[in-house]
């Protein structure tokens, strides 16, 4: 379970108390055991900000973030990413282009693991593990091991990094917009692809993304972010009950409908 | 006809290269690391050079074991490295910066032994032990033949040269192979998503970046032992050098993984003094030499971009494309998809963490 407690959090370009932008304003939120949170937003206020003070990307100015019971708003990001699964906008981002698929995935699966690091990183054993793992997606993935990931296409990557995000079964997966890259055929794969991840693995997921549908017809709780702060959450069967025109129409009361919500 | 003159040339066109090539090559392999693994363009190889030729010429003088002065100088480059990465983390120094800085200090203590060795930084390697001369006194015994005595001399060179430069190979084959070596490639390409997976991205750059100062080390101190001397003028160019072979290498081979990248420091090493030797037979006087090197450079820096391309326009076919040619785009993710279960994901990955 992790615990959010007024979270505030300003970026301070320069010396000029002018120039800060007050980007958190005070957020709560628990998220359950059992939770797989949407979360959507205009542009800018401060969705991949919550995401990355979470991940330990940045430190929050106020507030604190416990991890069943245990304070960890102080860690550094790379001792959070024991717990922690991250899938990022952009499809280059989650994996290393120039190493090969199986690197990758090897170093994911080592992710929060006791560390040896004088062994051989890549083993026959992980390598069938690997591919077991890769076989459900229909991908071809597990023939292409040593290919690196950079010849892969978006799709594909993503799927690999969402892959990586849930080994070594993290307490959390935070994904930020992570189909938006995608055109949207893949973009759909790769929301069904996260649903039965999420669902199988039972991981607690906290996910961004700029499409309503998806905000809707995935997971048991939404939440609506505006200026820094959380102005709107639902669950369970008011959340089902929920219309892409309740959105807008909440959006529009805030008078900053985003372009995705004319979109569609 | 073949003269006197000819032979010589001939005989230098085949062996110099060789030896300023394989010596050389151990600070390709450095450069390489800096530069193409974690992407820093890092200068200090031209201050740590002359600090370790000069300070290997004087342990060499003192009668010092050469292998314990090749330790020594690859100790000394480590500790160059590692204070290199410190002052990036620390005082967040520009990388290109704490490499300046590391190259002033270094150059400032080659200037210091030279100051202190009242510019006599050197050794007659007929009176002391090299990496080198036990080869050349096995191999020439008693012979007063010359042309043997300048056979032998040079096959040393490149004998023990390529003896160190193999071993050095192995140990970062080996080394890049295990989790650590792949954690610093990963660190290196995409610090981002290195410190997602849990890896400490400055942890692995003061790592690499006392490797690659141990390797220049290396460089240095059989650059000295080979030359019997030290001068503070001996790191001039070499970055230089360092880049000009590395993207030579890259040219020639294409680095589609590890070792063929480390390979191809060596080929472009090799390459590069070719082309410098065929240079200086052209034009002999010498004093041109910094020239050419640059102009080699922009050369170099051109093929590369054409080379570049063309890659990128022939892709090499991936291996069982037949099979793995189904991209997602056209894959079908079936209705119901075969679970991935918690079972499947704890048979490869291990248990579900504890906090
Ligand atoms: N590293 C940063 N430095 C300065 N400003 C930032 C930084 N990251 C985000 N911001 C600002 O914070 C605001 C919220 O950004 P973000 O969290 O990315 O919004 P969202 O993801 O909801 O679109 C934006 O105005 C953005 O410009
Ligand atoms: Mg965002």
């Amino acid at each position: 379970m992790l615990e959010i407690k007024d979270l505030h959090k300003a970026f301070r370009p320069d010396s000029n108390p002018e120039h800060n932008k007050t980007v958190l304003r005070g957020i709560d939120l628990t998220i359950n055991d059992s939770d797989f949170i949407t979360v959507i937003g205009s542009n800018g206020s401060g969705k991949t900000t919550l995401l990355n003070v979470i991940a330990g990307v940045y430190m929050p100015d106020g507030g604190t973030i416990a991890l069943d019971g245990r304070d960890i708003t102080k860690l550094p990001v790379e001792k959070r990413a024991k717990f922690i699964g991250r899938v990022f906008q952009d499809p280059r981002i989650g994996t290393i282009a120039d190493l090969s698929l199986f690197e990758n995935l090897s170093i994911a699966s080592r992710r929060g693991q006791k560390q040896s690091p004088f062994r051989w990183a890549l083993t026959k054993k992980n390598e069938e593990a690997f591919q077991k793992l890769l076989e459900p997606l229909g991908l071809g993935l597990e023939n292409r091991m040593m290919d690196p990931m950079g010849s892969f296409s978006g799709g594909q990557r993503q799927s690999v990094t969402l892959l990586m995000a849930a080994l070594s079964v993290p307490k959390l997966l935070l994904l930020d917009e992570h189909t938006a890259a995608l055109d949207p055929g893949t973009a759909k794969k790769v929301m069904e692809l996260t649903d039965t991840i999420v669902r199988d693995m039972k991981v607690p997921t906290l996910m961004i993304t700029h499409n309503m549908k998806d905000a809707i017809k995935y997971g048991n709780r939404l939440i609506m972010m505006s200026e820094g702060k959380i102005i709107f959450s639902v669950e369970g069967e008011e959340k089902k009950k929920l219309t892409v025109n309740d959105l807008i129409g909440k959006f529009t009361s805030l008078e900053s409908v985003p372009d995705s919500a004319v979109l569609g | 006809m073949i003269t006197l003159d000819g032979l010589s040339t001939l005989r230098s066109f085949a062996i110099n290269p060789w030896v300023n090539g394989l010596i050389l090559g151990i600070m390709v392999l450095g450069v390489f690391l800096s530069f193409r693994v974690l992407n820093i363009a890092d200068l200090s190889v031209e201050g740590v050079i002359p600090m370790t030729t000069m300070l290997t010429a004087v342990m060499i003088g003192a009668d010092i074991n050469p292998w314990l002065a090749l330790l020594i100088s690859m100790a000394l480059g480590a500790i160059c490295g590692v204070i290199n990465a410190l002052l990036t983390i620390y005082l967040k120094t520009p990388p290109l910066l704490s490499g300046i800085i590391v190259m002033a200090l270094t150059f400032g203590i080659a200037i210091m032994i030279n100051a202190m060795k009242a510019g006599q930084a050197s050794f007659n390697p007929n009176d002391h032990l090299t990496c080198f001369n036990w080869l050349r006194k096995l191999l020439a015994g008693d012979s007063t033949d010359r042309n043997w005595l300048f056979f032998a001399s040079y096959l040393s060179y490149i004998f023990v040269a390529a003896l160190v430069l193999a071993a050095l190979f192995a140990i970062l084959y080996f080394f890049f192979g295990t989790e650590l070596g792949m954690s610093i490639r990963a660190a290196g390409k995409n610090p981002e998503m290195s410190r997602a997976n849990g890896i400490s991205v400055n942890r692995m750059s003061i790592i690499a970046l006392a490797i690659s100062g141990a390797l220049i080390g290396a460089a240095g101190c059989l650059y000295g032992q080979h030359n019997g001397s030290g001068l503070p003028t001996d790191g001039q160019g070499m970055i230089v050098i360092a880049l000009s072979s590395l993207f030579l290498g890259e040219i020639i081979v294409a680095n589609r993984n590890f070792k063929r990248s480390i390979i191809s420091c060596l080929v472009g090493s090799l390459v590069y003094w070719y082309v410098i030797q065929a240079l200086m037979i052209v034009d002999s006087s010498g004093y041109m030499l910094s020239v050419y090197k640059a102009l080699l450079l922009v050369v170099i820096l051109i093929a590369q971009r054409f080379v570049t391309s063309f890659r990128a326009k022939h892709p090499r076919k991936p291996k069982k494309q037949k099979e793995a040619g189904r991209v997602l785009e056209e894959a079908v993710i079936p209705e119901a998809p075969r679970p991935l279960t918690e079972e499947i994901a704890l048979l490869c990955l291990g248990r579900r963490n504890n906090a």
